[in-house]
């Protein structure tokens, strides 16, 4: 963390355990306006324990919340999210019973409706407006889920692993999505295990290990971390 | 939100049919008294249509996407119950 830059979203030695395991132990994450921060770690790290605590969906046994430097003691997705706040879960977003359509009428009536046609252009999600969520495929469900995503334009976004499951070129095409939300000022928060597209994308590494974190700084500067290249992205892993 | 307000509806109307046919069974209650349940089986019925949207809204995975849009589980549960009281007032004020 430098010192004096004022973040978004900071979350503070978190600390959380499930019965007598412990995921996570005074873990910490912060994003920035403007700059995208992703959260990278092997699989039961605590990544996604830790972005949920951070958007109020689960509550931590310890640490500290603070959304654009005001402490959040006692949080509700929903409390955060009328202060700016989007969370978009590893699992979906959006309803399977529902329209898309049905999911951005809500938004507007909630948030407005300028943005919306733009988001519904730029994820190119014309022709699912009018199909259920459950006929969708799960790349086409993260693209509806980040066309909300762009028309809310939230102060801060908390996207869990948003290329999962997508081909190559769904997951460049997402990546650049999350990448113009950053550059209209957003925070992003995302995660996963495609080193290669979410590097390029970053301005900012995590590294999520063993229920801590630590923060290796920019791309450039995690690949040069030889533990995190040895331990997570392993030798194959070339340049980005 | 509207949804929500159309389950609790059918939930209400559903529930009632059936404890107003238990009294005219069990209790030998002629309609349309049989439809105003005592308080605290008004109060019985409020809970269980709270936890039956609950759930619903659960497996429809709603959950997260309206506290996206910042309604809360609390807020969503307050809207239940002011729906349930509302309906049985209105229903309290037909029967006479």
């Amino acid at each position: 963390m430098t010192p004096g830059t004022e973040y978004a979203l900071r979350a503070e030695g978190i600390g959380k355990s499930f019965g007598r395991v412990e995921v996570l132990k005074s873990a910490s994450m912060w994003g920035e306006s403007g700059k995208v921060t992703t959260l990278l770690g092997r699989n039961g790290a605590g990544k996604t324990t830790l972005m949920k605590i951070a958007a109020g969906v689960l509550r931590a046994d310890y640490g500290v919340i603070s959304l654009f430097g005001d402490v959040k003691e006692h949080h509700s997705l929903a409390r955060l999210a009328r202060s700016g706040l989007m969370y978009v879960p590893q699992a979906q977003l959006v309803s399977p019973a529902y329209r898309v359509r049905d999911h951005l009428k809500a938004l507007a009536t909630t948030f407005g409706s300028a943005g919306i046609d733009e988001a519904i252009s730029e994820m190119g999600i014309e022709a699912l407006l009018d199909q259920t969520v459950r006929s969708l495929s799960g790349g086409e469900r993260m693209r509806v889920s980040l066309a909300l995503a762009l028309a809310r334009a939230p102060k801060v976004l908390i996207v869990d692993e948003p290329l999962v499951r997508l081909s190559p070129q769904n997951q460049e095409d997402l990546a650049n999505s999350l990448r113009t939300l950053a550059e209209r000022g957003t925070a992003v928060i995302t995660s996963g295990h495609d080193a290669r597209v979410l590097l390029s994308i970053s301005d900012a590494i995590i590294w999520c290990v063993a229920g801590t974190t630590h923060h290796l700084g920019t791309p450039t500067d995690a690949l040069a971390h030889s533990q995190f290249r040895r331990e997570y992205l392993g030798s194959e892993f070339g340049e980005i | 939100m509207d949804a929500i307000v159309i389950r609790v509806l059918v939930l209400w109307l559903f529930l009632h049919a059936a404890t107003s046919y238990g009294a005219q069974t069990m209790m030998e209650s002629d309609l349309p008294q049989s439809l105003i349940a005592n308080p605290v089986g008004t109060l019985f019925l409020i809970v269980v249509i709270v936890l039956a949207v609950r759930l619903e809204m659960g497996r429809r995975s709603e959950i997260v996407f309206l506290a996206n849009l910042g309604h809360s589980s609390r807020k969503i549960a307050l809207v239940v119950v002011a729906e349930c009281l509302v309906l049985e007032a209105g229903l309290r004020a037909a029967v006479g």
